[in-house]
């Protein structure tokens, strides 16, 4: 009698323990709480840029319909610390006139096209319908760029490029050469080095998902230039986030933050 | 009626009492007249004074009547005469030229018939004439010559040069007794611009010329192409905008369709409508050359069943179509999307070369669109360097970026190389930037604020066309003006903009920014001249959310950068530059070459030896050697006489004088000629400018049917052999009129006041 009087709030309790940690294992890779990451908060909607470069991060869907929106969407992988350390590389090493904190925005943000670069994260897990497809091709046909990182292996590359296919049905998905401007306009990137997640820490292994070696794919327009920078087994956005970590080596931070201004200075000149 | 009064009431005709003087034939002494003046006055108004203590208003009335009587009296006394200079009878000659020009068989009668029937031999206009001067005929149209009478009249002339052809007839005259001289004409002179040395030697010899004028003054229904304003020279794939300068008579409420042909191929048209019964009105066209090469573009009316004359609808114009690229620079001061957006949309130009040199970051340049390695490899390019090139943009950079030198040059680079400065806004240009500060404060279109804080804010704005901005062919984003106005309506707003003070004079404002906040428009895109060259400024660092909030076809962005990259240079000169005094010689054979001639560092050369090779349509050529103007530095010049129609080339090639003949540069400029077209344009007579050459010398203008006057007043002159008449005036008619009216008006006034 006592014991069945608890059992419906202990189940409550038990139930609601292990969906949040449930969530929280599918969002970090890496299971313990032993490094301080920010919480996400309620996201910042993007308003008119009060920056030339803001880092706009793009709020889409996953892929199987689960997650999506503010909350629990893969779009949300390292946010924000990731992309306030990487703003804090971009004002120290460049003049590229930028703002404190990234704003978020989804693909049908009235204000998309008043942010020429995006960067989407995790978009192993990201699914575009035919209207956010024809929105992103749009943005890009006008000169947008488009950054994406953090996914490994041949089923969240097969899922990319399922989402990317519906923007570019017949563009050709390019390796970047190591002689492309993306790769000197600012900083001379002459290696293509896998920089690899936080759980490089406790595993040693650069790769994920059996995706061993780097790709930085690209989607160029008519005239040669980089649309789409596709970082492809690789991690960038941890290597931001965790650059302030002793544990993680500062050669992979470093090249994070070389590749991430490149890219920016590439989307402002070319 | 009024000639005819004056000579009753004066006797003699009003030119006499214009060219003459009055005096007094009497001997008696005139201080004794100005005595006797002056006691008819005083002593009666003194002894009334004394006799009645005051005087009333009705007896100073009476009193003044009777003085005035008693002074005209006086003054009949003392022989009042007119003296005036008269030709001797037939010891003097008089000149009479006759228009023969094309423009005199217009009109119904032709004028032409009608000027062999006033003077014909015989006529009643020339046979009083005839009386008091041994008559010479000219006629004249390029050239004067002797005719015997006026049936030798033809017609044929292709141009009206009156100042030439009254210097022929002078000069035939030479230390003969000139009397008088009459030019008969419609006054279409088309002649090259006088240098009036005839009209001075008139003067000079008091020799009148009397203008009698032909033909009407208006045409009922006519239209006309009076003069096309464009560039010589317009970069392949660029867009060539022309002024077309039209006059109408009779087609009020009508519109007709401006055609631009390329070497006869219809490639544009416009629609013109017409508002008033008569108006000269500007049209506007903008029109993309189908090729590179040397073209002849027309501009034409279609011609109206009835109008007056046909054959004055066209006007063509040379336009070479260079595939040349011009070179401009950019230096900006940080990343951004205005960079790139500006280097994407001149991308595809193939007229403009962009060279940039972005600041990266404190120590880090990137440039991009380098001919070589070596571009700009040190930065921001030294003088000689910075001459290269056409057009300069500053982007978001401060002013200290730059060192008192590179501040000189720019400064140079507009005022004496001619170029093109673009200034764009940005958080650290213009005033935020410091300009205000620097030498270049002269060149920026606009009073930069030197405080009250940050001038450049991330604000949404508004760009709208001002007047001038609406007639710009650089901002034209259409060849239709209303479809342009309407693409500029739809444009999104800036993202940002900043504040300037009042644009300085000369200045024109093309575009104005509407933000909320701010008390009135500010001005976004100005321009202005600055010595040889031009600065213009564009106050935002934003029009790429022109690119990236329009549809990925639209190109209202990159025609926008285009077009006003290609306004900043079109100007821009080369270090030889070579003209000619007009674009096109209608029947005209003096052709003037000028070349301007600078060295690299765009300094006058003054010591150049210049040729110019003149190359015809038939493909002979012709070199003639240039000779300082004495007008201006650098400025070398000579006059050619041409014959034959076409398009004819001129290419000047300058040197270095002295040993070994450095070539300093050539250039080439390209001009047509056509006969038998001049007399068809402005064929109406032109009553003004025959009225200023008469008066000028003293003469009169008549219309041909009021030419009876004629020989009386030819009659006064002072040149030639002349005598010096005193004509009396005591019996004038107008006299007695007046004695009998001081007297009548007295009689009047005692009969209504009764005794005053």
């Amino acid at each position: 009698m006592r014991t069945g009087r608890y059992l419906g709030p202990v189940s409550a309790v038990l139930f609601a323990v292990l969906l949040v940690t449930g969530v929280w294992g599918r969002q970090q890779p890496f299971p313990s709480r032993r490094f301080s990451e920010e919480e996400p908060g309620r996201p910042v909607q993007a308003g008119a840029p009060q920056t030339e470069y803001s880092f706009a991060r793009v709020i889409y869907r996953n892929a199987g319909g689960f997650g999506g929106g503010y909350r629990g969407g893969m779009w949300a992988t390292d946010y924000p610390k990731a992309d306030r350390q990487f703003l804090m590389g971009v004002k120290r090493l460049s003049l590229i006139e930028s703002g404190d904190g990234p704003v978020t925005l989804a693909w049908n943000d009235p204000r998309l096209f008043q942010y020429p670069i995006l960067y989407a994260v995790e978009v192993g897990h990201m699914a575009l319908d035919d209207q956010e497809a024809a929105r992103l091709r749009e943005y890009l046909l006008r000169g947008g760029f488009l950054v994406v990182d953090d996914f490994h292996g041949t089923y969240e590359w097969d899922v990319f490029e399922t989402a990317i296919r519906k923007v570019f049905p017949d563009r050709p998905i390019q390796e970047v050469d190591i002689s492309d401007p993306v790769f000197h306009c600012f900083y001379d990137v002459n290696e293509k080095i896998q920089i690899p997640g936080v759980h490089y820490i406790r595993s040693g292994s650069t790769s994920e998902k059996g995706g061993t070696t780097p790709h930085f794919r690209g989607i160029y327009d008519d005239k040669g230039r980089l649309m789409v920078m596709i970082n492809f087994n690789m991690d960038l956005g941890d290597a931001w986030e965790w650059a302030d970590l002793p544990e993680y080596p500062e050669k992979f931070s470093s090249m994070a933050y070389r590749l991430g201004i490149n890219y920016i200075i590439y989307s402002m000149t070319h | 009626m009024f000639g005819h009064l004056f000579r009753f009431l004066f006797v003699y005709p009003p030119v006499a009492f214009a060219r003459g003087r009055l005096s007094l034939l009497s001997g008696a002494p005139r201080w004794l007249l100005a005595a006797a003046v002056a006691a008819a006055i005083v002593v009666p108004a003194w002894h009334l004074r004394r006799r009645l203590g005051r005087l009333t208003p009705r007896m100073a009335a009476v009193g003044a009547l009777q003085a005035a009587m008693l002074v005209l009296l006086l003054l009949l006394l003392w022989r009042p005469a007119l003296v005036v200079s008269t030709i001797v009878p037939r010891q003097n000659i008089a000149v009479i030229l006759l228009d023969d020009s094309a423009s005199m068989a217009l009109d119904e009668p032709a004028r032409m018939e009608q000027v062999k029937k006033t003077f014909a031999a015989g006529s009643p206009l020339l046979a009083r004439v005839a009386e008091r001067f041994q008559v010479r005929l000219y006629r004249f149209s390029e050239s004067a010559a002797r005719i015997p009478t006026a049936a030798a009249l033809t017609a044929a002339g292709q141009a009206t040069c009156l100042d030439e052809s009254l210097s022929e007839a002078l000069a035939d005259l030479k230390g003969l007794p000139l009397g008088a001289v009459v030019v008969v004409s419609d006054g279409a002179d088309n002649g090259a611009a006088a240098n009036q040395g005839a009209l001075a030697e008139l003067k000079a010899r008091r020799v009148p010329l009397h203008a009698v004028g032909v033909g009407r003054e208006h045409f009922t229904r006519d239209l006309q192409v009076d003069d096309v304003f464009t560039a010589s020279t317009v970069p392949a794939g660029g867009v060539a905008s022309a002024s077309v300068t039209i006059t109408q008579e009779g087609y009020e409420g009508k519109a007709v369709a401006l055609e631009v042909r390329e070497n006869g191929t219809p490639i544009h048209s416009v629609p013109v409508r017409f508002d008033r019964p008569s108006q000269t009105v500007t049209a506007r066209v903008n029109f993309t050359p189908r090729s590179p090469g040397v073209k002849e573009y027309a501009f034409s009316l279609p011609v109206q069943p009835d109008e007056a004359i046909a054959r004055n609808n066209s006007v063509t114009r040379v336009i070479a179509v260079e595939e040349r690229r011009s070179r401009l620079l950019y230096v900006e001061g940080e990343p951004r999307w205005e960079y790139k957006f500006i280097r994407r949309a001149l991308e595809d130009d193939p007229s403009m070369q962009l060279t940039c040199l972005l600041r990266t970051s404190a120590n880090k340049f990137y440039r991009q669109g380098v001919e070589s390695e070596k571009t700009l490899e040190t930065g921001f390019p030294k003088q000689d360097e910075l001459f290269t090139y056409e057009g300069l943009l500053l982007g978001n950079i401060e002013a200290t970026f730059f060192s008192h030198d590179d501040l000189q040059a720019i400064y140079d680079f507009v005022s004496r190389r001619g170029g093109g400065l673009l200034l764009l806004g940005g958080r650290r240009a213009l005033a935020d930037g410091g300009y205000q500060n620097t030498l270049l404060n002269d060149l920026v279109p606009v009073a930069l604020p030197s405080s009250g804080g940050p001038t450049f804010l991330r604000r949404e704005a508004r760009p709208e066309l001002t007047a001038q901005g609406r007639d710009a062919p650089m901002l034209q984003l259409a060849a239709d003006a209303q479809k342009s106005a309407a693409r500029w309506r739809a444009l999104p707003p800036l993202g940002d903009y900043q504040r300037t003070g009042e644009p300085k004079a000369g200045t024109v404002v093309l575009s104005q920014a509407l933000a909320a906040g701010e008390r009135a428009p500010l001005p976004l895109l100005a321009a202005q001249r600055f010595g040889r060259g031009r600065a213009f400024l564009f106050a935002t660092g934003s029009s790429w959310r022109w690119r990236m909030e329009l549809d990925h076809k639209d190109d209202s962005h990159q025609l926008f950068w285009r077009q006003l990259l290609r306004g900043l240079i079109s100007d821009t000169p080369p270090p030889v530059r070579v003209t000619t005094d007009r674009p096109l010689y209608r029947d005209g054979r003096r052709v003037e070459v000028r070349a301007e001639v600078r060295d690299k560092k765009f300094q006058a050369v003054e010591d150049a030896i210049v040729t110019a090779a003149v190359t015809a349509p038939d493909g002979s050529r012709r070199e003639i050697p240039l000779e300082w103007s004495g007008r201006e530095e650098g400025l070398f010049s000579a006059a050619v006489e041409l014959g034959g129609t076409g398009l004819f080339a001129v290419e000047a090639v300058a040197r270095r004088s002295g040993a070994g003949a450095e070539e300093i540069g050539r250039g080439t400029a390209y001009f047509q000629r056509t006969e038998g077209t001049l007399e068809f344009y402005n064929a109406q007579q032109n009553r003004p400018l025959l009225a200023a050459l008469a008066e000028e010398t003293g003469g009169r203008y008549y219309p041909l049917d009021k030419a009876g006057n004629l020989p009386d007043e030819m009659m006064y002159s002072e040149g030639g052999v002349t005598e010096q008449n005193a004509h009396e005036l005591w019996h004038l008619p107008a006299v007695l009129l007046l004695l009998l009216a001081l007297k009548g008006t007295e009689w009047g006034l005692r009969k209504v006041w009764g005794s005053v």
